[in-house]
């Protein structure tokens, strides 16, 4: 068996590479994106419903928490009356058929009586940021609690952060389950350093903004729940 | 010269008559052993070409005659006496004296004996637009730090890269890497490239010779495509040596001599160095840890042992080992940021040789041991093992005549290639060729397999060689095979017409049927899967007024079909089919104190990867290369310099063109324009290189400095793009890359 041949010299080169690029890291908040799409809840028995909200960033705003603009079906198309915009929300309503449920597990070749994987597609930015989100029909799921959070080894305050400049801060943040849950953390203010582990720290250089907001994402893998928190955040 | 071994033939082949008159031995009774005559005969290589200025003289004599440009000598010796034929491009050989006429001496080069050579010469090469490659010669190419095999870069037909990205081995007529084979003594490897440097996984010391066949190559050569790489290890010096070489890349050290006289030795051991620099290179405000830093190791050894005049037993082994890990984080318990890679290998060869005036033979039994463990993240990882052993035999039989045809050289040869794999893997879908690379999530193992895998590959070739009449030569030979995994047998027909139209010039012309069986990384996978095949034409011409000075051009045409591609319902089968054609120049000069290199390629490499489809470039199709090499050495020794130029095409990619947010798995799936529909530009590049050397005491000392780049073009390789595709920036080659080295010899 041949080996993977990527080479490590290329691969390094390459690191350096990306090291040396202006572009935003993956947790900076001033940038246009979508952060995360919440289903309320992500899985819904037969007749239920969900909503859908998401977490958008915006370059030079604050992040918000916003309906999308337009929603649609992306799988299975035979489900695809199962969103509709409703009272100002994105909802998805379970049928409550259970032949419903079987042609879309047959288009899907699910095994009978399995859930169903709903796929929505969700756009912002007058269609400039799109992200999909899946919802579970045929079984009720939770979005999972946020842990405790601590700054400075101290429990993080309700809204408003102060942390010092050129010091590591760190942060941590409790999984319930830490094999199946996924921690993000995202700034506008400072440098992010392990944003995607549980134990992070921040440090304000001189020339970054002293001001800005600080989000942590946790997402469940297993239940595809998603939860997060917002501080706005201040280096003195 | 040539006029005196000339003119001293001629007086030899007119005293020949007169000596044979003068000492008439009793008509059907033996001639003492004491009687001298006037012996004639010719000396050849395996593909009945003379070969010229081979050197005849009498065991334990000094003296010698030079066979002319169809191989003829003349030499007086007595019945029962041993001739010893040597040549530089060939492994010695000898011939008894029975009569006045000699049968034909086949003259083998060290890769058909497993032995060891060095080329000097201009040594006929395997297939039009084939060559090859003087170790010494191409020791001063610039912009290799040394490395033969990195010089491989300066022939036709090889794919350039600036950066060796997704490839380890080597690229021919923009097919695929794994269409190529890197063979070391007549048996595969499973590497060319240590993971780190760039360096080859044999020192340049340790080679003696390396045989570059683009297409069109002999039947003995199985299961690829495309190309080979033959590389040939060198047998120990009979004086004994130790040298010791070190560089900013890495240290080695090499010892070589005779044990007695009869039996020969070589050991190699070689080390990375710059794992010991690479820590202080990465800024403190980048967050990785390399917990195990880049490292290798490798070993060549081999023991050459002559048995008689006529038997000789050649061991080796050569073995690499390259390990490293890193953290993309500060903190080493984050397992989910770890990446560890360690690739192993081992391969021992035992070889009898047999060689006795028109008989020669190779038998050989080769076994390898290797392992690869590739570990990125919690849940991503291959870890595969497998051992393989390999009998090879080749018979080798000349004759002057036979069935109407002259200088007839006939083989046959087998080789079974028995294989046990245990793969235990969790990984993403691979992409296939031109497949642009799916979004990252390190949670993905869509394919996850835990088995052993057992792969009998078996092999039988025979082929014939003759003289139509003087001018003309043409090749016959056939390879079957069986690939046992997918339960297949191939018939590979292959032919060459060699055409001698005027002096100096040589027409040829080759074609042949090629087989690959699916044998790379996940075509294990897939039972049903069979071999990829390709048809090649090749024509050439090549000239050589005289010695040192030789000129090449050949144009090809491949056929490629059953190419295994990724089907609309992800699994992988045999619906692709692609064609690759171009031309190739080849110029060089080797005279005094000059050795110059021009080469030139064009190729273009289509392909369809299931009916219907839209036609696609390769991944490594590349119109143009062209490189240019000149160096110079000092009459005193002290002194050599040299520069190459490099301009050739940049590869084809994919661009993405968005994405779109997956916010379950959080990750951002791009999506792409039509696959390799944009190219990255062309690059040049200018390398200088100086070699030093000096005496001190009993040491020789060899300096060098090396300069890839010295105008620091950093031309775009290829483009990589933000973590949501929202923005992309050019991947540029190194600006300027300087590399110094020592080599002390005692």
């Amino acid at each position: 068996m041949k080996p993977v041949v990527l080479s490590l010299a290329a691969l390094g080169a390459l690191v350096l590479a990306a090291c040396d690029v202006d572009f935003d890291p993956e947790w900076q908040l001033d940038h246009d994106r979508v952060v995360a799409v919440a289903a309320n809840p992500p899985g819904i028995a037969a007749g239920e419903r969900s909503e859908l909200v998401a977490l958008i960033a915006e370059k030079g705003g604050p992040v918000a928490e916003l309906v999308p603009e337009q929603a649609i079906v992306a799988s299975p198309m035979s489900l695809a009356g199962a969103l509709a915009f409703d009272g100002g929300s994105w909802v998805v309503t379970a049928p409550a058929s259970e032949e419903q449920m079987i042609a879309a597990r047959t288009e899907l070749g699910l095994m009978p009586g399995a859930p169903v994987p709903l796929v929505v597609g969700v756009s912002y930015g007058a269609g400039t940021l799109f992200a999909t989100k899946v919802v579970v029909l045929g079984v009720a799921v939770e979005n999972p609690q946020l842990g405790a959070v601590t700054v400075n080894a101290a429990e993080a305050p309700a809204t408003d952060l102060v942390v010092g400049k050129l010091v590591d801060v760190p942060m941590t943040v409790a999984l319930a389950d830490p094999e199946h849950q996924d921690v993000n953390w995202l700034t506008s203010c400072g440098t992010m350093h392990d944003f995607d582990l549980p134990q992070s720290y921040l440090r304000v250089e001189a020339e970054d903004p002293v001001e800005g907001q600080l989000v942590v994402v946790v997402r469940d893998r297993k239940t595809g729940g998603v939860a997060w928190r917002i501080w706005s955040i201040r280096a003195e | 010269m040539k006029l005196s071994i000339l003119s001293w033939g001629i007086l030899l082949a007119l005293a020949a008559p007169a000596a044979a008159q003068e000492a008439p031995g009793p008509e059907g009774s033996p001639t003492p052993p004491s009687q001298e005559l006037t012996v004639r005969g010719r000396v050849i290589d395996s593909n009945g070409q003379p070969v010229r200025n081979a050197q005849v003289g009498l065991e334990g004599t000094t003296a010698r005659v030079a066979t002319d440009a169809q191989g003829y000598y003349i030499i007086k010796a007595p019945i029962g006496a041993t001739l010893v034929i040597e040549s530089t491009r060939f492994e010695p050989s000898i011939a008894i004296v029975t009569d006045d006429k000699l049968d034909d001496v086949v003259m083998l080069t060290a890769q058909q004996l497993g032995e060891t050579i060095e080329v000097s010469g201009t040594a006929p090469s395997a297939a039009p637009g084939a060559a090859t490659l003087d170790r010494k010669e191409l020791q001063r190419v610039p912009g290799t730090g040394g490395d033969i095999v990195r010089a491989l870069t300066v022939m036709p037909g090889v794919v350039n890269l600036q950066l060796p990205i997704g490839y380890s081995g080597v690229v021919i007529r923009g097919a695929s890497p794994q269409d190529s084979k890197v063979i070391i003594d007549d048996f595969e490897v499973p590497v060319l490239f240590h993971n780190i440097g760039f360096r080859a996984i044999v020192p340049a010391e340790a080679i003696a010779n390396l045989d570059f066949i683009p297409g069109g190559f002999d039947v003995a050569y199985g299961r690829a495509t495309s190309g080979i790489v033959s590389l040939g290890t060198r047998m120990g010096a009979e004086k004994g040596t130790a040298q010791a070489e070190v560089s900013f890349i890495d240290g080695g050290l090499i010892a070589q001599g005779s044990l007695g006289k009869n039996t020969r030795y070589m050991a190699a051991l070689r080390r990375s160095t710059i794992d010991f620099v690479l820590p202080s290179l990465i800024p403190e405000s980048v967050d990785l840890s390399l917990t195990t830093v880049p490292r290798y190791w490798d070993e060549q050894l081999r023991i050459d042992h002559r048995i008689n005049s006529n038997w000789k037993l050649v061991f080796s082994n050569l073995g690499t080992d390259d390990i490293f890990e890193l953290y993309a984080t500060k903190n080493q318990d984050a397992e989910n940021k770890r990446f560890f890679n360690r690739t192993r290998f081992i391969r021992t060869t035992a070889a009898a040789l047999y060689n006795d005036g028109p008989w020669s033979a190779k038998l050989a039994l080769s076994g390898l041991l290797q392992e690869f463990t590739f570990e990125l993240g919690k849940f991503q990882y291959i870890r595969s093992s497998i051992a393989a052993v390999t009998p090879r035999a080749e018979v080798t039989r000349t004759a002057k005549e036979a069935g109407g045809l002259k200088d007839v050289v006939f083989r046959v040869g087998g080789e079974a290639n028995i294989g046990v794999g245990w793969i235990d893997l969790a990984l993403p879908r691979e992409p296939r060729e031109g497949e642009p690379m799916g979004e990252f999530d390190p949670n993905d193992t869509t394919t996850k397999v835990d088995t052993r895998i057992t792969t009998p590959n078996f092999a039988a070739w025979t082929a014939l060689s003759g003289n139509l009449d003087p001018k003309i030569r043409a090749t016959m030979g056939l390879r079957a095979e069986v690939f046992g995994r997918p339960g297949e047998v191939a018939l590979q027909p292959r032919g060459e017409l060699q055409w001698k139209f005027h002096k100096g010039w040589l027409a040829r012309v080759a074609a042949g049927a090629y087989r690959r069986p699916p044998e790379y990384q996940s075509e294990y996978l897939f039972a049903s899967l069979q071999s990829e095949r390709s048809q090649q034409m090749i024509a050439g011409v090549q000239y050589e007024p005289r010695e040192g000075i030789r000129a090449q051009a050949s144009l090809y045409y491949t056929d490629r079909s059953a190419l295994i591609t990724t089907g609309e319902d992800r699994t992988l089968g045999n619906n692709g089919r692609g064609t690759s054609y171009g031309g190739e120049l080849l110029g060089t000069y080797r005279q005094g104190p000059w050795f110059g290199w021009l080469s030139y390629s064009y190729s273009h490499s289509t392909r369809v990867d299931r009916p219907g489809a839209d036609e696609r470039l390769f991944t490594f199709d590349q119109p143009h290369s062209m490189n240019a090499a000149l160096s110079w050495k000092s009459k005193s020794g002290k002194w050599q310099l040299g520069g190459r130029f490099q301009l050739y095409s940049g590869l084809p990619f994919t661009p993405a063109i968005g994405a779109v947010f997956d916010s379950d798995r959080n990750i951002y799936v791009p999506l792409y324009a039509d696959p390799n529909s944009e190219r990255a530009p062309q690059h040049h590049q200018l390398d200088l290189r100086i070699d030093r050397m000096w005496k001190l005491g009993r040491v020789e000392l060899t300096g060098f400095i090396d300069v890839q780049n010295v105008y620091a073009n950093q031309s775009i390789v290829t483009y990589f793009y933000s973590y949501d595709y929202s923005e992309r920036a050019a991947f540029k080659s190194l600006p300027i890359i300087p590399s110094l080295g020592l080599r002390g010899v005692l």
